[in-house]
């Protein structure tokens, strides 16, 4: 009798960690020995029991919690819902996808299969605009680009025009090519580059610092280390034309005194880190953080000498579909620090279009910074967006000062427009903010 | 003009909208008939179910249809029923299941399984009632019967397991079909419910 109770309690511990012990039976047959439809259920497949789980057309790694969705359903009743949201979940596993769900005729008598069928969303040709914006402090910054997709293979070339990420406006064109290799997990080589020429701001002061163009080319490696842990390192091989011969290094050694072609080259490393915890409902929480460095030196052949650390951490928190009834919270956190004399384009800025939003970046830091802190809120209900940013950007030689700044928008098929206030005490200028991606 | 070739002009005259009928019956017409003080629709041969909304019936998935049975006179409409049914595939017994939601109560109201592809029209139909308690009967009235898949991207209805929101189903049919969505209608000849009530009755 004893032993009889051991097993009924271990039975129960065993059956019941999530409360789903009830999954582990077979479903109720009915007197005439087929299985019975649960009364609520809108599918009639739903009183089959399901075989197996599986995603076709992907030979990659799954996530594991993925994979273990996927396996918690085997032996269960087919539901519905259930396979609703592991199809969303494979929405979010795999962006660019759009993905079909099939359920087939199981190998036993009232067992069925579930298969789920990816299909790539990108056309072989397409064009892509990955910057609009307006802004009235910086006017318009634009790009497009051609992307030809093919298994495997990816290959784009560019057109932009930016006075939002970098100090300059640079205009000119991208482009880049990778290869996926055949491997079980995502390997990817490829390389990257650039040609732009360069405006200057008349209130910069930085002339000796100032060029006219630089050219770009960066191989590089791309490995997923873990599901949802990317790293990319490589090379990037940069010339600068400079509009007045530059004093740099040494002038002891040398080759770059009075010189007006200068190299910034660099390693660098990216570690990027996703996470998403989804729930039942469409919501999810996303965390997506990474960490990069570029180290210049003269080892390099580089003309400049300096290690660039940056990092970023974001949170998103969303209940549901935007935007038909969705509320969205976003909250993420920035810190960069430059060590040594870094060209002009990789030093830092705020009062852009991402960072303190609502400055006017010539106000305060035209020459950007060399230490960034950044902290900015994001919300939006349905067509309404708000935003809180502070952060300070701050040179060795020049005081931290923590600035605010706060924004009213309203998105409508993925477009904002923004008004963008600095919160200081005197006179406070809007900045209108109007694009995509910010 | 002799009798002959005015016989001859009559013959066409009545030749064109007979064939027209007949035609129109071997395709199905929309009839109305009474029952138990109400209108329901009939259409022989009825069916609803193909393109892509088959495709994902027989892959497993269930497809709701939305059905719209209104009552108009002229212009001016008189009732309006507005359903829901979910309709699924047996991949074992490689037949139709059929559920009808309920506007009122998660239950679902009716379900039938084991239907044959052409059967499952006919008992959609069955399922379909315009309340004529205060319609004039000698007015001259017209049955409309729309039918629209719900597409798979919008809110999933059967969520709340065999509920349907009512206002859901009326935003539905005031908008224009999308792309891939199933669209049908058609309309009865003009009747009075008087006659159609009293052709019930007749033994």
């Amino acid at each position: 009798m004893k032993c009889l109770i051991a097993i009924a309690m271990a039975a129960t511990v065993l059956l019941f960690p999530h409360g789903r012990a009830v999954a582990f039976l077979p479903p109720p047959a009915d007197p005439g020995g087929s299985p019975m439809l649960p009364a609520s259920a809108t599918n009639v497949n739903e009183r089959y029991t399901v075989e197996d789980v599986s995603i076709r057309n992907w030979r990659g790694i799954l996530s594991r919690g993925l994979e273990r969705e996927m396996r918690r359903l085997i032996g269960r009743p087919l539901r519905t819902r259930s396979i609703e949201i592991i199809q969303s979940h494979i929405e979010y596993e795999f962006p660019g996808y759009s993905v079909a769900r099939r359920l087939e005729k199981g190998d036993r008598p009232d067992f069925v299969r579930v298969y789920f069928d990816l299909e790539r969303k990108r056309r072989r040709i397409d064009f892509r605009s990955p910057r609009v914006l307006y802004s009235s402090a910086q006017q318009f910054s634009f790009g497009v680009d051609t992307n030809l997709n093919l298994p495997r293979f990816q290959a784009s070339a560019g057109y932009l025009t930016d006075n939002d990420e970098r100090v300059e406006r640079f205009e000119g064109f991208r482009g880049h090519l990778h290869y996926d290799l055949p491997t079980e997990r995502r390997l990817r080589i490829g390389v990257r580059g650039s040609t732009y020429a360069v405006r200057w701001n008349p209130v910069l002061a930085a002339e000796d610092q100032r060029y006219q163009s630089h050219n770009t080319v960066e191989p590089f490696v791309e490995v997923q280390v873990r599901p949802g842990l990317d790293l990319q390192t490589g090379f990037r091989f940069h010339q600068l034309e400079m509009l007045s011969p530059a004093f740099l290094g040494n002038p002891a050694a040398g080759g770059n005194v009075g010189s007006r072609n200068l190299s910034a080259n660099s390693f660098f490393t990216t570690l990027r880190y996703t996470k998403r915890w989804l729930s039942d409902s469409p919501g999810a929480t996303t965390l997506d953080a990474g960490y990069d460095l570029r180290a210049a030196s003269s080892s390099f052949g580089s003309d400049f000498g300096y290690q660039r650390h940056s990092g970023s951490a974001t949170l998103t928190w969303r209940n549901a579909d935007l935007p038909q009834n969705g509320l969205m919270l976003a909250s993420s956190l920035q810190y960069g620090y430059i060590q040594g004399q870094a060209p002009l384009f990789d030093r830092f800025v705020a009062g852009n279009s991402r960072f303190l939003r609502g400055w006017n970046r010539f106000d305060f830091a035209p020459t950007g910074g060399s230490r960034f802190a950044h902290l900015s809120l994001d919300g939006r209900y349905r067509y309404l967006r708000l935003s809180y940013d502070t952060g300070t950007l701050w040179d060795p030689a020049r005081p931290k000062v923590l600035r605010h700044s706060a924004g009213i928008g309203l998105t409508l098929y993925g477009w904002t427009a923004m008004l963008a206030f600095p919160l200081r005490s005197g006179p406070i200028e809007p900045v209108l903010l109007v694009g995509m991606n910010f | 003009m002799s009798l002959h070739a005015l016989a001859g002009k009559s013959a066409k005259f009545l030749l064109l909208p007979c064939l027209a009928l007949g035609a129109l019956a071997a395709a199905g017409v929309l009839a109305p008939a009474y029952l138990d003080g109400a209108l329901a629709p009939r259409l022989e041969g009825f069916r609803f179910l193909e393109g892509k909304q088959l495709e994902r019936l027989r892959s497993g998935q269930s497809v709701a249809y939305d059905f719209s049975l209104q009552l108009t006179e002229g212009p001016r409409l008189v009732q309006r029923s507005l359903e829901r049914f979910v309709i699924s595939y047996d991949l074992w017994e490689e037949n139709f299941a059929v559920v009808q939601l309920n506007t009122a109560a998660p239950n679902p109201r009716a379900a039938v399984a084991h239907l044959k592809l052409e059967a499952v029209g006919e008992w959609c139909l069955q399922h379909l009632r315009v309340p004529i308690a205060a319609t004039d009967r000698r007015r001259e009235l017209q049955l409309t019967l729309e039918v629209r898949s719900v597409p798979g991207k919008l809110p999933n209805p059967l969520r709340s397991q065999g509920s349907v929101d009512l206002a859901n189903l009326v935003e539905i049919f005031s908008r224009p079909a999308a792309a891939g969505e199933y669209r049908m209608v058609t309309r009865s000849l003009p009747f009075r419910i008087g006659a159609t009530a009293a052709e019930a009755v007749r033994p």
